[in-house]
């Protein structure tokens, strides 16, 4: 199977430049496999990232034939030859596939991600986990399992043209800890939620519901905050 | 490349990102907000190592029917009592505690009973349900909230640098640093800290087929070693009993998690026997991890297992819907390699997972060596010959808790001390050994081997004769190991990484086949069937290793509980 790779190292490379290799696939192998069949077996020299390999790290987030996928998680089978491979859009290449995540997670830091305590110190004693009902917590739960790949992100157009828009993984997390019953000290996130790079940014073209590897609807939870922003 | 590297001093180097690495810097930054802490991982940090991979869950005595007692001793029952039984008290009765932190402090949404309160799941080798969880794929939710805590303190995160070798100060006496590669840049790193937490997670990936994140490669083991730690009970490795068997994926492995034989699934062979009635009859699938890993292999073995050299697991009798809700994660990650969980037999096989061995530590994290502190799957001692599901993440999160706040109160008495440079240089040398050779070996061929070699015969059954070959065979790899290449360019070069990870697991794969020639005796997770039977009278000892001496026992304290106590009362009621 022909795999077609963009490389760009952009210490000596002036620009990215595709590279073809033919990978000897066989059953049950992913995209991630195929790129270490490659590093293995055709150029020593390729750069990807990668830790988990079950779709549970969120490291091998890359774009594969045009959209953005995780590449242990989808099989070769199901995509199409030849199978071109590239990195995440809207953030800059430290080497071939492998993207400087520190934009996204600065997005991400921005509303305040962290769930906070009453008193926050973890050497402090630990209150009582709170009684929550499951039915309670259904869309929680639904939006909950993020594991900031950043396909998201690389998918969303908003993200490509606005440098201020915080993006689909940074806004459903607000969402997340905006609906958590749980969380005493509700933190101060409207800033960002509701200023420029917030809510109100977002032109709701749905590519990240697309593009998200583990199911979860950025989308929905952009929404419910712009509601929760004109409910009050 | 010069080799030159960038000097860093702080007070707090933290080593590796997992749950250890991610617990100790917010205890140690709580414990004195001023301390400057500098948390390093190969991968990136909160998304790298095991903990992230957590699916089953979280164990700890919560119910008011259940105790920290029960829980120990299900501990020692499951351990066989090679547990350092300190170390193992400390696990249960601190895991409550930590488990409250992680969701009222941390915000950790664990899953709920109807009644609102957390749900626990059955796990095997217990006699209460004290699994705590989110879905079945909890680690993710453990780690990225410890992650989002990160971004509420100050400290210096380095994603995607390895630690290289921990540096001693110029007088020997203890360890004042690492030496660092920065993945990004290819260049070196040298920390200055007053204390150095090791927390890398182990890794057993030197088998034909292993469950840990793929950058994990004992490197925490090796540098311990190399820098005079005693490591003990290196021969007991874990293998989990459901390993998805993928073909040629590297998702060949990966487990399937135990929570699935907790709800009643079965395990079959080719012929469509339950198996484990031969074995075990009264626990069946529910035995400890060593128990039904050794059944299934032994099945193998016999001819009985599929054609591509597995086992079955069967869950379809639970009800497709039943299945469906509680193990979404696993139905997804078995869909993806054609096998509907919910419906039909899914091919495992036994897979590495899960180092018991490590390097001795006290109650606190402490070494023999002042100024490092090692904690979570890097140490030894917690989980004795076979670790019981969901100690796991339980021992890196109260252990990494403990280790930061003992680093936190070292700093108030530990001066800086230099790094020796010499030392550094000489580390530094090494590393860059393979980068500038023109010609060599690929890591890549000598790894494989290696793999074949310790699953052969440092696996799940072992013999006098296997383990003196395996020894000889990573002698041999060892000498090849020291003539690897790879290409030029030391920036993002996953080859010239490769070929440290080799260096690492070599050293992690001697340890482990050396204590398990010494062992003569079978007990837990390791088998040896020259000597088929648990020794007490001679063998209630921990096999200790370090630098330059020869292997050597100290007996286990059996402190708390003797075997004799729990032949009054067994501690995994069958159910
Ligand atoms: C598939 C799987 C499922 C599991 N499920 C469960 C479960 O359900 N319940 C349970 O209790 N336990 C489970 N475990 C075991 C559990 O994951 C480990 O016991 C625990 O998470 C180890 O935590 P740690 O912090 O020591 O290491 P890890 O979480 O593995 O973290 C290690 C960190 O160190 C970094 N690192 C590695 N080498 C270096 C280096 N040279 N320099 C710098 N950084 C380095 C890694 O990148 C990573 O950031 C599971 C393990 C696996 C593999």
């Amino acid at each position: 199977m022909i795999f077609r790779v963009k490389r760009f190292d952009p210490t000596c490379d002036r620009r990215p430049s595709w590279r073809a290799y033919t990978v000897d696939v066989r059953p049950k192998m992913s995209v991630l496999d195929g790129l270490f069949w490659i590093l293995e077996h055709a150029d020593s020299t390729l750069s990807f990232r990668y830790s988990c390999r079950a779709g549970m790290c969120g490291s091998c987030a890359m774009v594969v034939n045009g959209r953005e996928a995780l590449a242990c998680r989808l099989r070769l089978a199901h995509v199409a030859a030849p199978v071109h491979v590239e990195p995440l859009r809207s953030l800059p290449v430290i080497k071939d596939l492998v993207v400087d995540m520190t934009p996204f997670f600065e997005k991400y830091r921005a509303v305040d991600p962290f769930y906070r305590a009453e008193d926050p110190a973890v050497t402090g004693p630990a209150a009582a986990p709170a009684v929550v009902r499951p039915e309670s917590r259904e869309l929680v739960d639904l939006q909950l399992g993020c594991i900031s790949c950043g396909a998201c992100y690389s998918a969303c157009p908003v993200v490509a043209l606005n440098p201020e828009f915080l993006g689909p993984a940074a806004l459903n997390r607000a969402y997340v800890l905006s609906a958590d019953e749980r969380e005493p000290a509700a933190g101060d996130r409207a800033a960002a939620i509701l200023g420029d790079g917030g809510v109100h940014a977002c032109h709701a073209v749905g590519n990240c519901v697309a593009a998200c590897p583990v199911g979860i609807n950025p989308l929905l939870s952009i929404q419910l905050l712009r509601k929760g922003a004109t409910d009050r | 490349m010069d080799g030159d590297w960038d000097d860093l001093r702080c007070d707090i180097l933290i080593l590796g990102g997992g749950g250890a690495g991610l617990m100790a810097a917010l205890h140690a930054y709580d414990t004195d907000p001023r301390l400057d802490i500098v948390v390093v991982a190969k991968g990136l940090v909160g998304k790298s190592g095991c903990t992230r991979l957590v699916q089953g869950g979280f164990n700890a005595a919560l119910d008011p029917r259940d105790s920290p007692e029960l829980h120990f001793r299900d501990t020692l029952a499951g351990g066989q009592f090679l547990n350092d039984q300190d170390l193992a008290w400390t696990l249960v009765t601190e895991a409550p505690e930590i488990v409250r932190k992680l969701e009222a402090k941390i915000g950790c949404f664990f899953d709920r009973r109807e009644d609102g309160q957390i749900h626990q799941k059955a796990f095997a080798g217990q006699s209460f349900d004290r699994t705590v969880h989110r879905g079945d794929l909890t680690g993710i939710e453990i780690t990225s909230r410890l992650h989002d805590q990160l971004f509420a303190r100050s400290m210096r995160i380095l994603d995607e640098t390895r630690a290289v070798e921990l540096i001693h100060d110029r007088a020997g006496g203890r360890i004042a640093g690492a030496l660092l590669l920065r993945q990004q840049t290819g260049t070196f790193v040298l920390a200055r800290a007053r204390v150095v937490l090791l927390a890398t997670g182990g890794g057993p990936r030197m088998y034909t087929y292993s469950a840990p994140s793929l950058e994990k490669a004992g490197d925490g083991y090796a540098m311990a070693y190399r820098a005079g730690c005693d490591l003990i009970d290196m021969e007991m490795m874990q293998f989990h009993p459901t390993g998805l068997l993928a073909g040629a994926s590297r998702l060949s492995g990966m487990v399937l998690e135990e929570g699935l034989r907790g709800a009643g699934a079965w395990l079959l062979n080719a012929q469509g026997e339950r198996f484990m009635a031969r074995y075990d009859p009264v626990r069946m699938e529910r035995a400890t991890r060593d128990v039904v890993a050794r059944a299934s292999y032994q099945e193998i073995m016999a001819g009985r297992g599929t054609p591509a050299g597995g086992v079955l697991l069967d869950a379809s009798h639970l009800g497709a819907g039943f299945v469906a809700r509680h193990f979404p994660g696993m139905v997804a990650r078995c869909a993806e390699v054609g096998f509907d969980l919910t419906r039909e037999p899914v091919e495992v096989v036994p897979t590495a997972h899960f180092h018991m061995g490590g390097v001795r530590i006290d109650v606190d994290c402490r070494t023999a060596l002042p100024g490092l502190l090692v904690a979570g799957e890097d140490a030894g001692g917690v989980h004795g010959a076979n670790r019981l599901g969901g100690n796991g993440v339980a021992e890196s999160c109260v252990f990494g808790a403990r280790a930061g706040r003992t680093a936190a109160q070292l700093c108030a008495v530990l001066a800086a001390v230099e790094p020796d440079a010499r030392e550094a240089e000489q580390a530094r040398d090494a590393a860059l050994a393979p980068l500038r050779r023109d010609r060599g070996e690929s890591p890549v061929r000598i790894r494989r081997e290696l793999e074949r070699v310790m699953w052969q015969h440092v696996g799940l059954v072992r013999d006098a004769a296997g383990l003196a070959r395996a020894l000889a065979a990573i002698e041999e790899l060892e000498e090849r190991a020291a003539g690897t290449a790879a290409p030029p360019g030391a920036r993002w070069n996953l080859t010239w990484q490769q070929a440290l990870d080799v260096r690492s697991l070599l050293l992690a794969a001697r340890l482990t086949a050396a204590a398990a020639s010494y062992r003569r005796e079978s007990r837990g997770s390791h088998a040896r069937s020259d000597f088929p039977e648990r020794d007490d009278a001679h063998w209630l000892v921990h096999i200790h290793q370090a630098a330059g001496r020869a292997p050597w026992t100290e007996p286990v304290r059996l402190t708390r509980l003797r075997p004799s106590d729990l032949e009054a009362r067994p501690a995994a009621a069958p159910q």
